[in-house]
């Protein structure tokens, strides 16, 4: 199986043919509900580690891991989310497995330790189900933008369907959680003086939201970060039974943010003149994406751009395969 | 959540022996049971699938002539110095 896989600080994603995965990157200690009047749904790890992942861990987790720095590649809890999106893709007791995933720019230099991590024999359970084998036969670590630019340039066999950005110069803005990567190719090489990591990302904007919240609303001083990253999404959040719309609350957060990313890709492409598509990806595309689209007249968001370099990730896996 | 559902299946001592040794070795029957049903429902590859997929593909190249080469078509279809670099990228 060919795996498209996407460990980011805000949320994991993960593609293999038709089936997408993506949870909130969180792990946590695995306590549940006492009762509950549906099925959980939980995903539960009782191998590598007893931990609850994603959502659940979020909603019932007494005790949350969540880091943010660069060696976490080197932890149980990116080694949790790893086997846990590959338990979301597959319940099969044995399977064989090729792996795409990439890292940030800035880090792109630690790409062995990843890929040492995620080569070789793995042994995952899920809480209800029998325990797991993953036999990692092949394993690529590529530059994190690539994933969205080869979403949009290949096809499902991975072979090139968009000539046009296969041929061209290209940028990408991939505004991730902690990081935006910009990166510049032409006909699909990268122009390294034009490629960069910026260290601002959606989680700055969850972080700034998460303290006027807490400033201005008593009683929202104890959100997780990852529900207030829901209510960044959704432009709103409960408050006493009410809907608070946070939208002007954004608009303040979002503008230096983008201000700041649009900045630096500006200084590095002279302007984007020259470029004859910028695509916009990853999780913060959502929230930066009008902003950005404001001074690069010829950018735009890429379809799914939080699963855009995922899908990348797999399709280039699909074309190794060939 | 639902309540609980116990269904009965047959198995021969002798016919179902390896089906049997197999249900032995898990810890939690029930839980094994759904795992691999689950995993049929969603698309799990049995040998009987692959034997018909491999039957099928022997049916297909027995009309088929196979060229020496492949096809100009095929090989001109991608830009090659954008496939160069994807090639180079496989290779990082």
């Amino acid at each position: 199986m060919n795996v498209g896989l996407d460990v980011g600080y805000s949320a994991t994603k993960a593609v293999a043919g038709e089936r997408r995965v993506t949870f909130a990157s969180a792990v946590g200690t695995p306590d549940k509900a006492r009762f509950t009047l549906h099925e959980s749904g939980a995903l539960v790890l009782l191998q590598p580690d007893h931990v609850a992942v994603g959502e659940s861990a979020v909603a019932q987790s007494r005790f949350l891991q969540r880091r943010e720095d660069r060696h976490w590649t080197e932890g149980a809890e990116w080694y949790a989310l790893a086997l846990a999106a590959l338990t979301e893709l597959t319940a099969a007791p044995h399977v064989a497995l090729r792996i795409v995933t990439g890292l940030p720019v800035a880090f792109y230099a630690d790409r062995q330790v990843v890929r040492d991590r995620l080569l070789g024999e793995h042994r995952a359970q899920r809480e209800g189900r029998p325990a797991q084998r993953f036999e990692v036969t092949d394993c690529r670590v590529i530059p994190q933008p690539f994933g969205a630019l080869l979403a949009e340039t290949l096809d499902d066999r991975g072979r090139i369907r968009e000539q046009a950005l296969a041929t061209g110069a290209v940028g990408v803005i991939d505004v991730g959680g902690k990081t935006t990567n910009l990166l510049s190719v032409n006909r699909l090489s990268e122009i390294n003086r034009e490629t960069a990591s910026v260290n601002v990302g959606a989680w700055d904007a969850v972080r700034a939201v998460q303290a006027e919240l807490a400033d201005r609303y008593p009683g929202l001083e104890d959100l997780r970060p990852h529900q207030v990253a829901e209510a960044v999404q959704a432009r709103a959040i409960r408050y006493y039974g009410q809907a608070l719309d946070l939208t002007r609350m954004l608009a303040e957060v979002l503008e230096p943010l983008a201000g700041q990313v649009v900045a630096e890709a500006s200084q590095l492409w002279n302007g984007g003149a020259t470029l004859d598509a910028i695509l916009v990806s990853g999780g913060g595309a959502l929230l930066l994406g009008d902003l950005i689209r404001r001074h690069f007249r010829h950018a735009r968001v890429v379809a799914e751009p939080v699963f855009a370099n995922a899908l990348g990730f797999w399709r280039f896996a699909q074309r190794l395969a060939q | 959540m639902g309540h609980k559902i116990t269904v009965t299946i047959s198995l021969d001592s002798e016919a179902d022996r390896d089906l049997l040794g197999w249900l032995d070795r898990q810890e939690n029957r029930s839980a094994a049971v759904r795992g691999v049903l689950r995993a049929h429902l969603s698309g799990g590859v049995t040998l009987g699938d692959v034997y018909a997929a491999l039957r099928d593909l022997e049916r297909r190249l027995s009309t088929v002539t196979l060229a020496g080469a492949p096809s100009e078509a095929t090989a001109g279809d991608e830009p090659p110095e954008a496939a160069a670099a994807l090639d180079a990228l496989a290779r990082l």
